[in-house]
């Protein structure tokens, strides 16, 4: 009876050991085809701007929280070019630009907090997000829903979108004529991202 | 004095309206050509220069009140025809040399010069038929 006490406390410990086991840190990177799109609208129509590849391909490396419901980043940027971004008419890209503090604040970072694991969605799963999106000198802290595409071991696909506003980064859209031609305040952000697991 | 001043800002009053109501036509009807007014040629809005936007037609007011009273007595016929004869002189003299001019040397299209003609043509009938009515 003894014998198999000890058994039993030598296996609870194991167990317990196992528990506080370091999570292991996952590496993927950000793939070229991730995409940013901005949807915004002026007082004479609506207008896409988008950066539709992703170069820098940046490294993300994030830990399992300790249920395994949410990753943790901790490195965690990525860049992009302001200058990319491309808004299909030669006057409203200038003019993006311009309000997005170019080239003064040449590039926009996000850097990514925390996300709802991945590995535990199914395909068309809407999981949470949270991340710190530098732009134009200033930072603003943001939810994202994404839809979970596809989510693997290898891969993780995600489509995420919000509203924002300009005056979120202290920016003002543009206006002309005496603000009788103007750039709406609103616009809706959508962000489709590739990550593929190396390490 | 008195009558001058009354005619000169009640046609300012109009013509801004004026200027908004066709401002507002153009993005409707014709959304491209208002497009292209967020070329960097054009300012952008802020407080220093916005209100230079909206005293413009008191400008135009009282320049045409000033060349009214000088030759009103050269334009015979009815209101409306003392009027169109004034936007014809303001839109072939005043206007076409310096359009011909802002075309040649900055970046628009001929289609938003050709606006900018029959609008200055339109607020110059406008500021006409109130100056015949007020001041014949």
């Amino acid at each position: 009876m003894k014998s198999l006490i000890c058994i039993w406390l030598m296996l609870l410990t194991v167990g317990a050991g196992a528990d506080k086991k370091a999570p292991v840190a996952q590496t993927w990177v950000v793939e070229k085809k991730s995409s940013l799109v901005i949807e915004g609208s002026s007082n004479i129509n609506s207008f896409t701007c988008d950066i539709i590849e992703y170069i820098k391909q940046d490294t993300l490396v994030f830990l399992q929280e300790e249920k395994g419901k949410r990753v943790i980043f901790y490195r965690n940027e990525i860049t992009i070019d302001v200058s990319q971004f491309d808004c299909h008419h030669k006057f409203i890209t200038s003019d993006l630009r311009k309000t997005l503090k170019f080239p003064q604040y040449p590039v926009m970072k996000i850097h990514f907090i925390s996300l709802d694991n991945p590995a535990n969605a199914i395909p068309g799963q809407v999981i949470n997000g949270t991340l710190d999106i530098e732009l134009a000198g200033a930072i603003r802290r943001m939810n994202f829903d994404y839809r979970v595409k596809n989510s693997s071991d290898k891969i993780i696909h995600l489509l995420g979108s919000r509203h924002m506003k300009f005056s979120d980064f202290n920016l003002e859209p543009p206006k002309k004529m005496a603000g009788l031609i103007r750039i709406n305040e609103e616009m809706k952000v959508h962000v489709e991202l590739y990550f593929r697991r190396i390490g | 004095m008195k009558k001058i001043l009354i005619a000169g800002f009640t046609a300012g009053i109009v013509l801004l309206l004026i200027s908004l109501g066709l401002m507002f036509l153009v993005i409707k009807i014709f959304p491209g050509l208002a497009e292209e007014y967020f070329s960097p040629v054009f300012r952008w809005s802020s407080v220093e220069t916005d209100w230079m936007f909206y005293v413009h037609p008191f400008i135009l007011s009282f320049s045409l009140k000033w060349f009214w009273e000088r030759y009103k007595d050269v334009f015979k016929g009815s209101d409306l025809l003392r009027a169109f004869e004034v936007a014809l002189v303001y839109g072939v003299v005043a206007m076409l040399p310096v359009l011909w001019l802002t075309y040649s040397s900055i970046d628009i299209s001929l289609g938003m010069v050709l606006t900018w003609l029959i609008y200055g043509i339109i607020q110059a009938f406008i500021a006409g038929i109130i100056f015949s009515k007020l001041n014949p």
